[in-house]
């Protein structure tokens, strides 16, 4: 089972020290989801039928801090556990899938990438941080992995530095999950503040029966344990890191995005237990779930509406309908469902990003304004844009369930899925059907059909999207998972599922049949207010943040400091001086002799005691 | 004869519980293993100020002297460091001998598990700063004497067990550290070396009064350690204690606003000096910590804990901020160099069994990490021919090899995971959670304003468009590699063996894993600082 982490660790090894060439990289980073899919295959097939999952724990840490106070705290225990259950088999294979579709696409898609040993070797570390997140049983090793990712992923979003647009977002994408990777940390560390415990297999059980940790403190572990996977999953108003990474490769964007989504899946499935607790007493940590959920559900699609950079309004749009996955969180039953629709939807996410990439990269321009025509110059890139549609709208409704729902619920279903399927489908409608516009330096007889290993990948992550979505309606699939009883909607919900993304894409359909003009000027009327506010957002966190405290570094340093080390030098200054000068001997002698006394006086024993 | 015969019975040392070697019979058994570690420097740096050198001819000579008696040290602090009784708080390879003895003054030495991985950073740290030292042309003998007696005294420091002694060592670094700025460091060398001497006679004035007051409050009979950690004295006195040692680590480790000093060193010296100080000499602030207040002052060091943490989470903030706005890359350094520093002194004002162990565990691996980043960029500044970040812009194409390693020297302060840094900040921050849960948040935003400040300089210096204007730039050269490659290898193997190699999960291999070294002692002594323990 280490094979599953330590291969491709090692193949990350042999990119980043020894491979210069673009070929031999490419090849040898297949290599690692190669054989990690031999250790995960093998445990998955192992465990088919057994509900029982696959343990294996090595110890990393094991201190003994304390001889006295409560027991949980005289140790300090991280062993390195690796579960592989059904759940944590399908979040693999398809972490192993995307890092298949992403190298295959790289070899042609990312030619023009800076050091391609140093890209294909971030995505390895990105593939191997994803297993470890998925697979990990303790916290703090989790967050490890989730660590390591977090570097992999700036890394590779900034891979091409020299491109000023691409080093902003990749700066975007350093700082914004930053915090939210720091208030996972702060979950992480309030936990074992009152726990003592970091392994979920010990500290579940006694969420409950820990002298001094109470509801308040779990309730809020729970939520900032959210905020980590929310953050990673771009949730608004966490988002900004994604949507602007559509600078970069379209192939690290993807693998960036698909494969956060998979560990957030993880982390929200691990930790649910922790906010499922709080909830018996506050019922807080589940409602910021869905209220984020659902506002992300609905926002970040209306975001995706807004501008022409197709990459931007995909990537948006496919985290809006990721979050309607994440809804499914706040619901205990349908936890390990949520999880699987999670992984379809970042398959589908992917699968979209990578289509995108080669769209644009096939008619010289990200901006959906400037392309069209895909259906008959680029049929195979295009068809990945409707299937992927598909992926990641079908199973929702399977998840979504027509039980416990409030009516804010269903309507945040209904509308998100509408919204995102608006928004995916204006990108698809403009690009396929679209006139190619003839621009200086283009043209548009030049633009040919991508080869296979560009085109395909997509196309196939986006069936595997599918197959899941229409797997999901089964309930002994859902109950492959959880081993929990589950039930079919009911058909008027189901219609309600069916048909409001099918609403979306008609609407779209029905917009750049009718109103194109329109629909073009409200989207770039969004677009600029969007940027607006955007752009006032930055300059008020610039001189409301980080000016303030610039100025005030300034001042210490230059005035305070330097004035107070200044004052000191002429002290000290002067005081040499009175040695050049004539001194009066006696008072000095007495003065001095009554310092001593006083000195001495106040350090005898009994003054003090 | 018969004073040949007194003096070896003076100078023998009382016995000291005999540390055991987990792999069978102690390699090396002798009585004078710290003082050997501590005076071996000082007669080298005496032999070689008495050595003639017409006209430089043995430059190298002296070069290869320093080198080889660090070497000699490091091996010794690994024999020592492997030989440490991990079943034992004790304090081991002690040695005694009456000094003053009207005064109650000891030449006390011992080690235990908080100070033997420090010894060992310490001479580590001296061989890089020698081999770092190899570009040193003026004045060579003189600049490696002051080298060795700075080492001397560092290794005084760590294994003073009597305070009085431990404050003449403390004091004793502090005029070579400054004649090395002032005599071979960059433009601002003056200014830098003044500012040092005045903060270190800041800082041990303070300690000094520590010393006397500790010395007369508990009845004026001992500097020892052990005598005086068990003396009763009230709260109000352990606060003033307490501050005063705060004053004393706080001008070393160093914290704002007493960091006064680091910018402008590190900044101005040469890279060895530079690694030296930010690699060993400035993780003293926070041993001094630990020792005298953590293991001395308990409710002194609660009662302070949370003044003490603001002050670590204001060192790191300001480190960020700083970062920000600075245009020089060797400031750039300086600044980065203070972060370790204030993870350190947060663990310690966590006061819980982990974070002490982790604040320990930081000292070491902040020490590497701080003499990394203070080298890289001290390097690539040498390299690049400026240290102006504005002329500075891609040299990752011209100068590769040092780029991953200015990258890695980042990586390491953060606390990215694989470094020692990140299990050394991972321990101090889930320890530090429970007691300073507001520092913890502010220091962590720090961190996160650091990673961004660390992008944006990457970025800038780099992998930036290179600049037409820009000096011509190389890359590094094989020893600059050693050395700094050194520091990332230690860094990358606490990283990911804290606990040492095992087979079979359970016996350990050639290393004894700095973590169970660290807690032999430590967890003893931070018992009484466990959750609900008091």
């Amino acid at each position: 089972m280490p094979l599953i982490l330590v291969a491709p660790l090692i193949v990350f090894a042999m990119l980043a020290l020894g491979v210069r060439t673009r070929r031999a990289a490419a090849n040898l980073a297949q290599l690692a989801p190669l054989s990690a899919l031999v250790g995960v295959g093998l445990a998955t097939w192992a465990r088919l039928q057994k509900p029982e999952p696959y343990d294996g724990s090595y110890e990393w840490l094991n201190i003994g801090t304390a001889f006295s106070g409560p027991a949980q705290f005289q140790t300090y225990i991280v062993d390195i556990g690796i579960r592989i259950t059904h759940l944590t088999s399908i979040l693999m294979l398809c972490a192993l899938a995307i890092s298949f579709a992403v190298l295959a696409w790289s070899r042609v898609g990312a030619r023009g990438e800076p050091s391609p040993a140093r890209y294909y070797a971030l995505l390895t570390l990105l593939l191997t941080s994803t297993l470890g997140v998925v697979a990990s049983t303790d916290l703090s090793v989790l967050y490890v992995f989730w660590g390591a990712a977090a570097a992999a992923s700036y890394l590779l979003l900034s891979n091409s530095w020299a491109d000023e647009a691409s080093t902003l977002g990749a700066r975007l994408a350093l700082a914004v999950p930053f915090g939210s990777d720091l208030a996972l940390l702060a979950g992480i560390a309030l936990l074992y503040s009152r726990y003592g415990q970091l392994n979920l297999d010990q500290l579940i059980p006694q969420l409950h029966g820990v002298a001094g940790a109470g509801p308040k403190a779990l309730a809020t572990a729970g939520i900032l344990l959210f905020a980590g996977a929310a953050g990673r999953l771009g949730l608004f108003p966490f988002h900004g890191w994604l949507t602007r990474a559509s600078t970069a490769s379209a192939g690290a964007h993807a693998a960036v995005q698909g494969l956060w989504a998979l560990m957030a899946a993880g982390l929200l499935y691990k930790v649910l237990p922790i906010l499922a607790a709080s909830n018996t007493v506050n019922p807080w940590p589940l409602r910021v779930v869905a209220v984020t959920a659902a506002v992300s559900a609905v926002a970040l699609p209306l975001l995706g509406l807004a501008g022409m950079d197709a990459r931007r309004a995909l990537t948006a749009a496919g985290i809006g309908v990721s979050a309607l996955a994440v809804l499914g969180f706040a619901r205990p039953l349908a936890v390990a469902p949520a999880a699987v629709l999670l992984a379809a939807t970042a398959l589908a996410r992917v699968g979209l990003i990578l289509a995108a990439g080669s769209l644009a990269a096939g008619m010289r321009s990200p901006l959906v304004s400037e392309m069209g025509e895909g259906l008959r110059r680029m049929p195979l890139s295009l068809l990945a844009l409707p299937l992927a549609a598909a992926g990641l709208a079908g199973a929702v409704g399977a998840v979504a369930g027509d039980k416990l729902l409030h009516w804010w619920w269903v309507a945040a279903y209904a509308l998100g899925l509408g919204l995102g399927m608006l928004a995916l489908f204006r990108v698809y409608f403009l690009a396929a059907h679209g006139p190619l516009p003839r621009r200086r330096g283009f043209d548009p007889n030049r633009v040919r059909a991508a080869p296979n290993e560009v085109a395909v990948p997509p196309l196939l992550l986006a069936a595997i999207a599918v197959l899941i979505s229409i797997a999901l309606y089964s309930t002994r699939f859902q109950g492959y998972f959880d081993r929990l009883p589950h039930q079919r909607p009911a058909f008027a919900f189901l219609a309600l599922w069916v048909g409001a993304p099918l609403a979306g894409a008609l609407l779209a359909a029905g917009l750049f049949l009718a109103a194109r003009a329109l629909g073009g000027r409200l989207t770039a009327g969004a677009a600029f207010a969007w940027e607006g506010g955007s752009g006032l957002a930055r300059r008020a966190l610039d001189r409301g943040l980080v000016a303030p405290f610039t100025a005030l570094i300034a001042l210490l340093e230059d005035r305070a400091l330097a004035g107070g080390e200044s004052r000191l030098g002429r002290a000290v200054g002067d005081g040499a001086r009175i040695l050049h000068r004539r001194v009066p001997l006696l008072p000095v002698a007495l003065g001095v002799a009554v310092v001593v006394v006083v000195v001495a006086g106040l350090a005898a024993p009994g003054v003090y005691r | 004869m018969n004073h040949l015969l007194y003096l070896l019975a003076v100078t023998t040392p009382s016995p000291s519980p005999s540390p055991v070697s987990p792999f069978g019979p102690t390699i090396i058994h002798f009585n004078f293993l710290l003082s050997t570690l501590i005076w071996t420097p000082v007669l080298m740096a005496a032999v070689l100020a008495l050595l003639p050198n017409p006209r430089g001819r043995y430059d190298r000579t002296f070069f290869q002297i320093a080198f080889w008696t660090n070497a000699s040290l490091l091996f010794l602090c690994l024999v020592a460091y492997n030989q440490a009784n991990l079943f034992s708080s004790a304090a081991q390879y002690e040695e005694n001998l009456p000094w003053l003895p009207a005064l109650g003054i000891q030449y006390h030495l011992g080690v235990d598990g908080i100070t033997i991985p420090l010894l060992l950073l310490g001479s580590l740290i001296g061989v890089v700063s020698v081999l770092a030292s190899s570009a040193i042309r003026e004045r060579v003998r003189e600049y490696f004497v002051l080298l060795l007696l700075v080492v001397g005294s560092v290794n005084g420091v760590l294994c003073a067990r009597d305070l009085f002694v431990l404050v003449l060592f403390w004091a004793g670094g502090i005029l070579p550290i400054a004649l090395l700025v002032a005599g071979w460091g960059g433009p601002g060398r003056r200014a830098a070396a003044g500012r040092f001497l005045a903060y270190g006679a800041v800082g041990t004035f303070a300690l000094l009064a520590v010393a006397l007051v500790l010395y007369a409050a508990t009845g004026g009979i001992s500097f020892d350690f052990d005598f005086l950690a068990h003396g009763l004295l009230n709260n109000r006195l352990q606060v003033v204690i307490a501050i005063l040692v705060v004053v004393a680590a706080a001008t070393r480790l160093p914290l704002v606003p007493l960091h006064g000093w680091a910018r402008d060193l590190y900044a101005e010296a040469t890279p060895g000096v530079a690694m030296l100080v930010a690699g060993i000499g400035a993780r003293l602030g926070g041993y001094l910590l630990i020792r005298i207040l953590v293991v001395g002052q308990h409710n002194g060091a609660s009662l302070i804990a949370p003044f003490l943490a603001a002050l670590a989470a204001a060192t790191v903030l300001y480190a960020a901020f700083a970062i920000l706005r600075s245009r020089d890359l060797r400031r750039f350094g300086a600044y980065a160099a203070l972060v370790p520093g204030g993870v350190a002194a947060l663990g310690i004002s966590g006061m819980t069994s982990l974070a002490l162990l982790g604040a320990t565990f930081q000292l070491v691996a902040g020490g590497l990490a701080a003499a990394l980043v203070v080298g890289a960029t001290a390097t690539i500044a040498e390299r690049a021919q400026t240290r102006d970040v504005e002329v500075m812009g891609g040299l990752a194409p011209r100068m590769p090899k040092l780029s991953w390693l200015f990258v890695l020297a980042g990586f390491a302060v953060l606390g990215v995971p694989g470094f020692a840094s990140f299990i050394a900040e991972a321990m101090t921050l889930f320890g530090s959670f429970h007691n300073q849960p507001g520092a913890v948040f502010v220091l962590s935003l720090g961190l996160g304003l650091l990673a961004v400040a660390f992008a944006f300089f990457y970025q800038r210096v780099l992998f930036g468009s290179p600049r037409p204007d820009s000096p011509g730039a190389s890359d590094a050269s094989l020893g600059e590699m050693w050395y700094l490659g050194l520091l990332v290898a230690m860094l990358f193997w606490w990283g990911v063996l804290p606990g040492g190699p095992k087979l079979g999960g359970s016996v350990t291999l050639f290393d004894q894993g700095i973590v169970n070294v660290i807690n032999n002692s430590s967890a003893d002594i931070m018992s009484g600082y466990s959750p609900g323990a008091s």
